[in-house]
């Protein structure tokens, strides 16, 4: 709207008035202009005509008064008569011959001889007269003879000259007469034109200033003031539409600002759900964890086992809950870094050995005989869609098998990885397929009471799969089985001899204070904790190390420092235990720790800025400058870990924290006792 | 033709015996216009002259040009006429002969004497007269062609002309010398 350009063109910075006035006087300058050189063109004709006319009327009145002289042969009175002739300045000779041819009596204008006597030649005879020279020549009779013969030679110059002189002044008329058209016309312009030039201006305000309440007035009833009025009436129609779109859009953005908070507001909402109810979650698992490590009789170990399970699949839905959020509002990352498929199938196949025991079917791995073992990925981001598959295809499989076939597929430039699950379960009706990866939707409500889930698991294995490049799909036929298939690009990883598999990506920020051999398997989200299984499974069968150091624990949660408590307890350890960051850091000042364990979630100063401060202090003050931190969180976000290394710490650790990780990360930081084992 | 010098001036009462000078004004005119004797240019003179003089109605329309006898001038006139039909005759007029025939009279030097009574009755009948005698128009003459250094001139009495019934046109005037009424009869 703004760059509606009106009135001033670059091409023409003219005025209509002035171009009106210029057309106007142009147009009457050409015709007074032609008008005046034919009137003087043919003026000047027609006096040179009538000129020649009386000079031949006079030529032959004379010659009628010669013809006395000529006949008594008086040349001397002819050339008196003659002599008359110098009245008219134009004649400039004249002659009078004999019958004979004779030269009978001359006369000669004297201020014009020069140029007679230059068209004569030697002889004096006439060889070429000028242009500028008439000749009149008229017969001298007497009676009906033929006495003689008079000629006359009449300078046209003189009128050549009076044409010039003319044409000067009816030039000097024209150009009078032009202004004076274009004075005039310019006047009488102004009174069609300022009635525009007002309309013009008025336009070009309202275009500028955006402002349609200013009307076009106008006394006269003429075409001005229709398109005054018309204009008026454009104005009315705009200022109306531009109200209805200033409500609209206000009712819009309020709807939106609306939508948006209504948006933040769930997203926040589950986020803050699924925290809120995994922190408590996290005290169920762990006490459950540390309970199975004590006396139980046989119903006790039932119950724990039942506990476990239930509250492992109430972790799973919050995982797939914050994992949704997180999806929803863009912060979920995928990384690329080298990975180990046949690690992966390992943990998988010890993951649903098991249960597909348990149920009765079969549970294969078709392994990867041509596909390449490393390759770029997220190794996290594609076991949580492999499990999420093959955990549905368990669920929905009463007998038969479960296979999953891995295949490098495409062409030599663009290779995919293909994964293909394959059950024999109760399979998808034609009507579902359509939606079946869509959020929230379950094959039907009867399926929901009798196989459970959020209906999440699809929808997230569709954004993962979609994130990481590739591509899902399934073909089912209900009551015979489906098959999900999902396919990645194939990238060959980038050989680094210094990079382990499944190390940490080269480019990752160098932190001083981590320490090498350090583990970077970040913990499943949403599904089965296997370390704990794995404690399970080696229940008595491990040595527990024993350490002996100063631990301080900041946690705001009293079952989580409980629980940290009891575990760092079965390593040997007894913390000091602080309630947030300014606590700890307060608390490092004054004791020389070994080691530090950071909630980062913490009233007063959380545990990054807590972090933070006391890296500082080791560096800048040198207190206490061996001591590490090892990070703590209930959340497990993509790049979450990267962070937290980022600002100093030297571990991280996912809630509920195991006992192998924890185990390990002590192993790594701190020195054990020697030959202190303890069996379990 | 010296008689008829003696009669024109006893009639006329104007005679100066000038018709001695006459061999050697001849002389003279005859140089005027290269090429032409005296009597040419004189007949041609005399054949014009009637073409410039009003005549009255009572005159035949055809001219006659009358001579007293067979002189050079008769003769070169009769030869300027043989070449052209100009509508004139030229007639000798014998002793007896009336001059009121005449529309134009040549009275010579030579030319045998004429009566004035004669003279005067033909002035009646508007008979221009034309002499080449010396003084002729001073003495009472109609015209008289006169010598002059280079050319031959004319003399016109007007006032005798006037009372002849004649009326001369304006451009023989302007060649012409004129005389006044006081130069007349």
């Amino acid at each position: 709207m703004r760059d509606f350009k009106v009135g001033k063109s670059v091409k023409s910075r003219r005025t209509l008035s002035q171009q009106v006035s210029q057309i106007s006087a142009g147009v009457t300058a050409l015709v007074l202009g032609v008008t005046l050189f034919f009137v003087v063109f043919f003026s000047q004709q027609l006096a040179l005509e009538q000129s020649i006319e009386q000079t031949r009327i006079v030529t032959r009145v004379i010659g009628s008064n010669v013809t006395a002289s000529i006949a008594f042969r008086d040349p001397a009175t002819a050339g008196e008569l003659l002599d008359a002739l110098a009245v008219s300045p134009e004649i400039v000779r004249a002659r009078v011959y004999l019958a004979d041819g004779t030269l009978f009596a001359e006369y000669n204008s004297v201020i014009d001889q020069s140029p007679i006597s230059q068209t004569q030649n030697s002889l004096g005879e006439t060889v070429a007269w000028s242009s500028l020279v008439e000749e009149i020549k008229e017969p001298i009779l007497l009676g009906n003879t033929q006495i003689g013969s008079m000629s006359v030679w009449l300078d046209s110059s003189k009128y050549q000259y009076r044409v010039y002189l003319a044409l000067l002044f009816s030039f000097v008329i024209w150009l009078i007469g032009a202004a004076i058209a274009y004075v005039l016309a310019q006047r009488l312009n102004v009174r069609v034109t300022k009635p525009l030039n007002d309309l013009s201006e008025m336009m070009m305000k309202v275009s500028a200033e955006e402002d349609y309440s200013p009307r076009f007035k106008r006394e006269e009833t003429n075409e001005i003031a229709m398109l005054g009025g018309s204009f008026n009436q454009m104005l009315e129609q705009i200022e109306d539409r531009e109200l209805r779109l200033q409500e609209a859009i206000k009712a819009l953005e309020l709807a939106r600002d609306a939508a948006e908070e209504a948006a933040r507001s769930k997203s926040s909402f589950l986020a803050n759900m699924s925290h809120e109810i995994r922190t408590p979650m996290n005290g169920v698992v762990g006490m459950i964890a540390l309970l199975k490590r004590t006396e139980l009789s046989c119903q006790q170990q039932l119950y724990f086992d039942t506990i476990d399970k239930s509250a492992i699949s109430l972790l799973m839905i919050i995982d797939d809950i914050l994992d949704f959020t997180k999806i929803e509002a863009g912060r979920l990352e995928v990384k690329s870094e080298s990975m180990s498929l046949k690690e992966n199938l390992a943990s998988i196949a010890t993951f649903f050995d098991e249960p597909a025991r348990l149920k009765g079917i079969t549970f294969n791995i078709d392994g990867p005989k041509n596909v390449p073992d490393i390759f770029m990925g997220d190794s996290g981001r594609l076991r949580q869609v492999l499990l999420n598959l093959l955990g549905n295809a368990m669920k929905f499989t009463k007998q038969g098998a479960i296979q999953l076939n891995i295949a490098v597929v495409g062409s030599n430039l663009i290779k995919r990885i293909r994964f293909e699950i394959n059950d024999t379960g109760i399979g998808i009706a034609p009507k579902d397929q359509q939606r079946i990866f869509s959020e929230f939707f379950q094959a039907d409500a009867t399926s929901t009471r009798q196989f459970g889930g959020t209906g999440l698991g699809l929808a997230i294995c569709k954004q993962l799969v979609t994130l990481m490049g590739g591509s899902i799909g399934f073909q089912s036929t209900k009551g015979i089985g489906s098959t999900f298939w999902f396919e990645l690009p194939f990238q060959a990883p980038v050989l680094n001899p210094f990079e382990q598999t499944g190390k940490l990506s080269v480019d990752e920020p160098v932190n001083p204070f981590a320490r090498s051999g350090q583990s970077d398997l970040l913990p499943l989200n949403g599904f089965v904790d296997e370390s704990l299984t794995s404690i399970n499974k080696t229940k008595g069968e491990q040595p527990t190390p024993v350490f002996k150091a100063n631990i301080l624990v900041a946690e705001d949660s009293e079952v989580n420092q409980f629980i940290i408590r009891e575990l760092l307890a079965t390593f040997g350890l007894k913390p000091t235990i602080v309630n947030n960051g300014q606590e700890a850091v307060e608390s490092f000042e004054s004791n020389p720790y070994d080691l530090i364990f950071m909630d980062i979630q913490m009233p007063i100063m959380d545990g990054v800025l807590a972090t933070r401060t006391i890296r500082n202090l080791q560096s800048e003050h040198g207190v206490n400058p061996k001591c590490d931190v090892v990070g703590l969180s209930a959340h497990a976000m993509s790049g979450d870990r990267e962070r937290y290394l980022r600002e100093g710490m030297n571990e991280y650790l996912t809630k509920p924290i195991s006992i192998t990780e924890l185990g390990k990360v002590l192993e790594n930081l701190l020195r054990p006792v020697d030959e202190m084992v303890l069996w379990r | 033709m010296n008689f008829l010098r003696p009669l024109v001036f006893v009639a006329l009462c104007f005679y100066t015996g000038m018709a001695m000078l006459a061999p050697a004004a001849e002389g003279a005119a005859s140089d005027a216009i290269p090429g032409f004797q005296a009597q040419q240019i004189k007949a041609a003179f005399l054949l014009h002259l009637f073409q410039f003089m009003g005549w009255p109605e009572s005159k035949d329309p055809a001219i006659e040009l009358c001579f007293l006898d067979e002189g050079d001038v008769s003769l070169a006139a009769s030869e300027i006429l043989q070449n052209r039909s100009s509508g004139v005759h030229i007639r000798q007029l014998s002793e007896e002969d009336s001059l009121s025939l005449c529309h134009v009279l040549y009275v010579g030097d030579d030319a045998a004497e004429v009566s004035s009574s004669r003279l005067l009755a033909a002035t009646a009948e508007s008979v221009l007269i034309v002499s080449d005698q010396l003084g002729f128009a001073q003495g009472g003459g109609m015209v008289e062609l006169e010598r002059r250094p280079s050319r031959i001139g004319l003399v016109i009495n007007l006032p005798v002309l006037e009372a002849a019934g004649l009326k001369p046109s304006s451009k023989l005037l302007r060649l012409a010398r004129v005389l006044g009424s006081n130069a007349g009869l």
